[in-house]
């Protein structure tokens, strides 16, 4: 049960499609940023194999430049 | 730290989530993630309280998530004006600091020279019996207390009437006295009246910030965001940082201005001369509402024990002003502070624009410092001289570091020569002080005692045999440390704190009481805009733990002063908040109503008629002001506001052949003063697990010093060694080296000096003389 959080960068100018891109992701949180252009994401996901998938999913997204990760936890270590 | 499996994974989650906000504050200071709010309300069973944050002076509304008896989550209060729902990251993590592994549960007695857990009823027989033997044998003067700007209001009112009212000494300091000073002298001394004109809304109405030896991007950081989100906002917003070494706050400004240590002295009078001469007095506001004075010169440094100053004011005209001034034109100043003479004149153009609103920024670069009072009545000199003072968006504000150094220190009045209104001086304030105390007033002694250095000079001397120290840590604090350990820890001198996990104050301790922190017990803060924030308990402190207001309380009955604390458990702090606000009960200071600060996040004094003042001396805002005219500085007798000549004088200690570095101290935006509770919480003691020294990398390389070694620094009073940074945060000019003071491992003020400013007594932290050498 992965528990992972993020710093999530635009390519530039996909600000808003990024930000809508993650906001859209079964099981995560997108907490934009007020005041610069990135946001942090959190994934909350059920099983190694739902985060499998959840990263297969971000990996089609091209509105991301880069996602930084800062926090992971996983119940099964 | 532990949670019901209920919400494990809703913590896991707030962990997650603030651990990205530190990452991403770390890389783009000043970011805000008000998002936050959203999130906290998706948390299932938690219930959601009220309260303040405790680790700065900004006093940001929390909503605070309680969930089976314990403090699961944080949010931002969007209500609350001070933040609109921001947070930093110390905010964030403010409600871990409550559950380290370590907390003082129990209190704790030295038995034959070893701390033995007994019970807090035990403790506190030893308290006041130990006092009550110390008075007898050595007179009331003996024995001390030294409290906080953490302390809530109620606890720095019982202390004062305790010390003060009941044992009849004036050995009552907090350590704002190391912090907030020479602010207050700084007020005093050109409006008659403590804290500042404006408020946190001035920064939306402003439309250029000038940060003077303040780094708020990391002391400050909500107020910081506030600035640059009204610089995303508006067009022509300006930032200036004017400081002695460049830092994140430097890198969030449009110029960064650096000055040499102690010289701002000289460019303030600079940017005062270049107004003059270029014209832009504000002349009709000068004319009407600005008295000029000069006050005493060479004044000394306090370095000796049983130092005296006396001040001396004396009138002086406008040009005779004008002549003490023409030692400070730019070029001629250019040479004492390395500034620019077009940076000067820039600054000063700034403040002379008719069209601009200019804020001033500061906080402890100019208040610890051996002529704080001066450098803080010269930052008054350029608002008065331009009229930009008391409005919207124009005025000086002058930051505190502590959550309550405004509410507790400098509105109770917890300094020795303060009584919760007046000065123990004034036979009519110690009237006062009697008569709501019910107590004769022969009881108030009416000659101050002893500032804080003066009382831990006592300490080491044997006049003072028994100190009571609560929500601080001096001995990591204090100046010239090894002297004033030593002095703590010899024969026959008796040490109680009171405080929530050891640090190296507990470890001298005789009693260890274990306090009830922030949200275990009910409580008042008052912030750097005259914002009184009420939070009620929201959970019980662990163990035996008890509110340092209670435990004054208990002490002062156990000493025979029922009828003076008379008040019932439950509702004393009400009783208490009562009781107290009859010392204000004037338009000029009149505090809110309990029940009112219970339902709102806040509410600023003066408050009159149903509202908070804003801007105090505008008749616009101000209910104490005069009607018929539109600015009125009543806080001094010819209700002028006093534009004081303050020269430039140097440093106590400067660098000398063999120490050769400048060095300055300070806080990082991780951990809260000593580290004490910030440390103790993972996230934030991995972002920033060690104090280090930074040094310039030129200097780095002539010395052969690269990043991460080892660096041994010294002064004339110690050597400390820590790990170099270069390049990392900050950097300091070539000759500085800054460290900062959260890790009680590597104690920096075993090398710094305990001169203080003669007017203030606010030691100077940011500047002495060092050697810098490869360990
Ligand atoms: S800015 Fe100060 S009061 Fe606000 S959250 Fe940060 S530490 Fe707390």
């Amino acid at each position: 049960m992965p528990v992972m959080s993020y710093i999530a960068y635009p390519v530039d100018g996909r600000y808003q499609e990024m930000s809508n891109d993650l906001a859209s992701l079964e099981n995560c949180q997108f907490i934009p940023a007020e005041n610069e252009e990135i946001g942090i994401f959190v994934s909350d996901t059920q099983s190694a194999q739902e985060e499998d998938h959840l990263q297969e999913r971000i990996k089609e997204l091209s509105s991301i430049k880069c996602l930084a990760m800062t926090y992971a936890h996983s119940d099964e270590e | 730290m532990k949670v019901s499996n209920l919400s494990r994974r809703e913590f896991i989650v707030q962990m997650a989530i603030s651990s990205a906000t530190i990452a991403a504050t770390a890389m783009m200071p000043g970011v805000i993630f008000a998002g936050w709010n959203k999130n906290g309300q998706s948390l299932k069973n938690v219930k959601w309280g009220k309260a303040q944050c405790r680790f700065c002076g900004t006093g940001c509304g929390l909503k605070v998530g309680l969930s089976k008896g314990r403090a699961v989550a944080v949010k931002g209060d969007p209500d609350c004006s001070v933040n609109k729902g921001l947070l930093c990251v110390k905010g964030y993590h403010s409600v871990q600091t409550l559950y380290g592994k370590d907390r003082f549960k129990k209190a704790y007695v030295r038995k034959n020279g070893k701390l033995k857990a007994v019970s807090i009823n035990e403790a506190l027989d030893v308290v006041a019996n130990k006092m009550n033997e110390t008075i007898k044998k050595h007179g009331k003067d003996s024995v001390a207390m030294y409290g906080s700007g953490q302390w809530t209001i109620p606890d720095g009112y019982v202390a004062s009437k305790f010390f003060k009212g009941c044992i009849g000494t004036n050995n009552l300091e907090a350590n704002a006295r190391l912090c907030m000073a020479s602010a207050v002298v700084g007020f005093l001394t050109t409006f008659g009246a403590d804290e500042p004109m404006g408020c946190y809304d001035d920064i939306d109405h402003a439309d250029t910030f000038i940060t003077w030896g303040n780094n708020m991007a990391e002391m400050h950081p909500v107020l910081f965001s506030r600035m640059l989100d009204v610089k995303q906002k508006k067009k022509n917003v300006v930032i200036v940082d004017f400081a002695t070494r460049t830092t994140r706050t430097s890198y969030g400004a449009d110029k960064s201005i650096i000055f040499k240590p102690q010289t701002d002295l000289a460019v303030a009078n600079a940017i005062c001369y270049e107004l003059i001469k270029s014209g832009k007095v504000n002349k009709d506001f000068v004319d009407k509402h600005v008295a000029f004075k000069k006050g005493k010169t060479n004044i000394g440094y306090g370095l000796e024990d049983h130092f005296k100053f006396k001040k001396k004011m004396e009138g002086i005209s406008f040009d005779q002003l004008k002549e003490f001034l023409e030692d400070y034109t730019p070029e001629k100043v250019e040479k004492i502070s390395g500034v620019k003479a077009k940076d000067i004149r820039y600054m000063a153009s700034l403040f002379g624009d008719p069209k601009r609103k200019v804020v001033s920024f500061w906080c402890m670069g100019a208040n610890q410092h051996t002529r704080g009072t001066w450098i803080n009545n010269l930052i008054y000199n350029i608002h008065l001289l331009v009229g930009k003072i008391s409005q919207p968006g124009n005025g000086p504000f002058s930051l505190t570091g502590q959550p309550s150094a405004c509410g507790t220190v400098r509105e109770v009045g917890t300094l020795t020569h303060k009584l919760p209104f007046g000065v123990v001086m004034k036979k009519k304030a110690r009237e006062k002080a009697a008569k709501i105390w019910n107590i004769p007033e022969s009881r108030i002694d009416p000659k101050p005692s002893n500032h804080t250095m003066a009382m831990f000079r006592g300490l080491d001397r044997g006049d003072i045999r028994f100190m009571w120290v609560q929500v601080t840590n001096p001995m990591v604090t204090i100046p010239n440390l090894n002297r004033y350990r030593k002095g703590a820890m010899k024969d026959d001198r008796f040490i109680v704190v009171s405080d929530i996990y050891p640090t190296p104050t507990t470890d001298i301790a005789d009693v260890i009481l274990p306090a009830a922190m922030w949200i275990e017990r009910e409580g008042l803060f008052g912030n750097s805009e005259r914002r009184t924030q009420h939070w009620d308990q929201l959970i019980d402190p662990p163990g035996d733990a008890m509110s340092d207001t209670w435990q004054i309380i208990e002490v002062a009955r156990r000493m025979g002063f029922k009828k003076e604390f008379p008040y019932k458990e439950k509702t004393h702090i009400k009783e208490i908040w009562n009781e107290y606000i009859q010392f204000h009960d004037n338009p000029k200071h009149r505090m809110a109503p309990y029940d009112l600060l219970r339902e709102k996040p806040g509410v600023m004094w003066p408050y009159v008629n149903g509202k908070s003042t804003q801007w105090r001396f505008n008749s616009k805002y101000d209910p104490a002001c005069s009607k018929d005219k539109e600015f009125d500085f009543y806080g001094k007798p010819d209700h002028k506001a006093w534009l004081i000549f303050r020269p430039y004088e140097p440093a106590a200690e400067s660098p000398s052949k063999e120490y050769p570095f400048w060095l300055n101290t300070g806080r990082v935006v991780e951990h809260w003063h000593t580290g004490s509770m910030t440390r103790r919480v993972p996230v934030l003691h991995q972002a920033m697990p060690k104090a280090y020294v930074e040094i310039n990398p030129k200097d780095a390389k002539e010395l052969g010093i690269t990043n991460g070694d080892k660096v041994k620094v010294s002064s004339k009073r110690g050597a400390v060694t820590f790990v170099a940074s270069i390049d990392g945060r900050g950097r300091p000019p070539m000759g500085q080296v800054f460290i900062p003071f959260f890790d009680e491992s590597y104690l920096v003020n075993e090398l710094t000096l305990d001169a203080f400013c003669p007017l203030s007594k606010q030691p100077d932290y940011k500047k002495c003389a060092v050697k810098i050498e490869k360990a």
